[in-house]
């Protein structure tokens, strides 16, 4: 699925960085809207700022493109610095959420819209107004107009035009914001892959993880105008660096803890919500009485109806509630302190439900390997 | 209770009613008016009361007052005046009032307010009242003129000094008070249109190169051209018609064709002739007037469609 470009991580302030993003801070009326913000971008990446709505990420992203200008700190574009480059003189191009396409230019008029600036002949320009409108397949509908199209068709004159100037950056804001989850998935797929032919760098805007995780090589996330991690999706997801992005990536059971021992690499911590010691990996800096944060994912619980053999992570508790998706059932389990636990349990084998491993007030086991366990500085 | 309530509208007839009075009150106070008008116009006018007669064998019309329509070089000139002010009127009003439509859109909430209020306020005080002022700030001895004479005079070289500027009863007046009279009138429905566009469509123009100049050219002005349509047009065919304001600021060899039917009824009692010439004028404002009605229809389909 994936076709992104080699992934590169990038210390910030390495010479192979080809958008570098260098202490950018936003204010609009006395709040940060972006907050010091430093990254750095490989050429050919596809790049994700992923963050809920108010975080910042597109106001970043209109700070890219020139619609606004940084308060402070600048941005740098293939080594040139973009400090006082207004939005049409930059090798830039933006997808709007809306698409913004021109309600009276035909699809052609529209994707050769930003072509009459290029230096080329007639004939070069209908040539790639022609290999635009192919690469999005939307060769025959070249003499509509946009009115006369459907919302995913929009989308891809959209794209098409965004790229029609072969831009050293696309930026992509919300791209599949307006599109139904089926050609979502359709989609996300395409524009992976016409990134991959292009070999644009591309930074997409997106408060969607899925479609984060899917299309970036990286992903930088933010809250309230920070950056909290940059990372590719397994970093952001499997090693979050604070409870904000642990919490934000997918579902979590975390819990308040304080470091009851240090050995080996292994590493105790006593949870009070769940009445227990819980053992993990130990991260370094981490010492003795310190507070913690405890996260397990839910598909990294085991359930099980006999007591699990290891000594550690163990739990007992009662199903709550179940629900099935297909591939997989979600059991709320009320241990025997009260706090509730989600666990994500793949449906491997083919079940009737009768015959599913726990019911409703089934007494369960539940455990955890001390690798899975995330332990989070507060 | 909606849904009584349309039930009833319904059965009583009610919608037919409210569909049908406007075409009741277009038929009774437009429409039969203007036929009496037109049958006026195939008359002679006569000493009788009213004073205008029938041909009395067949056709039983006179095609008199047509006729002298276009020998008499007096309605040639009225209707060319008129279209003439009216078409420099129309122009002006767009220049200054498409800047200011657009200004109105750029600047924040509670200005725009503000700024709208002012646009309207004119409307506040008698239109005669306001004709009158200008009337009395044309004048050769008004402050404004004698203001304006003596600027005149401190920059040109003496021999071409002047007492006053001669600016009343002429076609520069004229035109000078249409604009301001009809100005709100191209602002009001320029300003719903450009209020309407889509911003963002300026930054992506601006996104594929285009310089702010080129994106007025490319985007917003072909996009606000229902606006300029009708705006004109709400400032052109009042102002071909127009009779207050020739006759208070215009000059009398000069006259627009508004200040001819009036004078036709009145002063020459010469009925058939008048309605001769606001037969004439209608079917000249009726080009335009469809031409409008085509633009906006087309502007409406299109919305709905997207």
């Amino acid at each position: 699925m994936k076709h992104a470009a080699p992934v590169r991580s990038l210390e910030a302030g390495s010479q192979s960085a080809f958008v570098r993003i260098e202490g950018v801070t936003k204010t609009f009326a006395g709040i940060k809207a972006v907050d010091n913000v430093s990254i750095d971008i490989a050429k050919g990446e596809l790049f994700a700022l992923l963050g809920g709505s108010g975080c910042g990420k597109t106001t970043l992203l209109r700070m890219l493109a020139g619609f606004e200008v940084p308060t402070s700190g600048r941005i740098i574009i293939d080594g040139k610095d973009m400090t006082g480059v207004p939005p049409y003189e930059r090798p830039v191009n933006m997808m709007f959420q809306s698409y913004a396409l021109f309600p009276h230019m035909t699809v052609e008029k529209n994707v050769a819209y930003g072509l009459k600036h290029e230096k080329m002949t007639d004939a070069e320009r209908k040539d790639r107004v022609r290999q635009m409108l192919d690469l999005v397949q939307l060769s025959d509908l070249g003499h509509r107009k946009p009115h006369q199209l459907s919302g995913g068709q929009r989308q891809r004159v959209a794209l098409a035009r965004s790229l029609a100037k072969h831009p050293k950056v696309l930026l992509l804001d919300e791209p599949l914001g307006a599109l139904d989850k089926k050609l979502r998935e359709h989609t996300q797929f395409e524009i992976a892959n016409i990134q991959y032919k292009t070999g644009i760098t591309f930074i997409v805007v997106t408060h969607d993880q899925e479609e984060a995780m899917t299309l970036a090589s990286r992903i930088a996330v933010m809250d309230r105008g920070v950056v909290r991690q940059i990372g590719t999706a397994t970093d952001v997801y499997e090693y979050p660096n604070c409870s904000f992005v642990a919490g934000f990536i997918g579902s979590i059971n975390m819990f308040d803890g304080e470091v009851t021992g240090i050995e080996d690499g292994s590493l105790r911590a006593i949870v009070p919500a769940l009445g227990t010691e819980v053992v993990g990996n130990a991260p370094s800096g981490m010492a003795f009485g310190q507070k913690v944060k405890v996260a397990v994912r839910p598909e990294k619980i085991l359930i099980s109806r006999e007591k699990p053999s290891g000594e550690v992570n163990a739990l007992e508790g009662t199903v709550d509630d179940l629900g099935y998706f297909g591939k997989d059932s979600l059991y709320r389990i009320r241990i025997d302190t009260g706090t509730i636990l989600q666990v994500n349990n793949v449906n491997s084998r083919r079940a009737k439900e009768n015959e599913r491993i726990a019911q409703w007030e089934d007494r369960v086991w539940l455990s955890f390997e001390p690798s899975s366990v995330i332990l989070l500085r507060e | 209770m909606s849904g009584r309530l349309s039930t009833w509208f319904n059965r009583q007839g009610w919608r037919q009613i409210v569909i049908a009075t406007p075409y009741l009150w277009l038929t009774l106070f437009f429409f039969l008016p203007f036929v009496i008008v037109l049958a006026i116009s195939f008359a002679k006018t006569a000493p009788t009361s009213p004073p205008l007669q029938y041909r009395p064998e067949w056709p039983y019309v006179f095609l008199e007052s047509y006729h002298r329509l276009f020998s008499d070089t007096l309605y040639v000139r009225a209707f060319f005046t008129s279209i003439y002010n009216a078409a420099i009127a129309t122009i002006l009003c767009l220049l200054i009032g498409y800047p200011m439509a657009l200004g109105l859109t750029r600047v924040s909430r509670s200005w725009r307010n503000l700024l709208l209020i002012l646009v309207i306020l004119p409307f506040w005080t008698s239109f005669l009242l306001r004709v009158y002022a200008w009337m009395g700030m044309l004048g050769s001895n008004s402050w404004f003129n004698r203001g304006l004479s003596s600027v005149w005079n401190a920059i040109v070289p003496a021999d071409w000094a002047v007492n006053s500027i001669p600016m009343m009863n002429s076609n520069f007046a004229v035109v000078l008070v249409m604009v301001y009279s009809y100005l709100p009138f191209v602002i009001l429905p320029l300003y719903a249109n450009l209020e309407r566009l889509d911003q963002t469509l300026n930054e992506a123009a601006m996104d594929l190169g285009s310089k702010p100049r080129e994106v007025f050219r490319d985007i917003t002005l072909p996009l606000s051209l229902p606006g300029i349509i009708a705006g004109g047009l709400l400032v052109f065919i009042p102002a071909s018609g127009e009779l207050v304001i020739p006759t208070l600021l215009g000059n009398a060899y000069d006259p627009m064709i508004g200040r001819v039917i009036s004078d036709e009824f009145s002063s020459a009692r010469d009925w058939p002739m008048a309605a001769a010439v606001a037969v004439a004028l209608l079917a000249l404002l009726v080009v335009p007037m469809m031409l409008y009605t085509h633009f906006e229809s087309r502007a409406q389909a299109a919305r709905e469609k997207s």
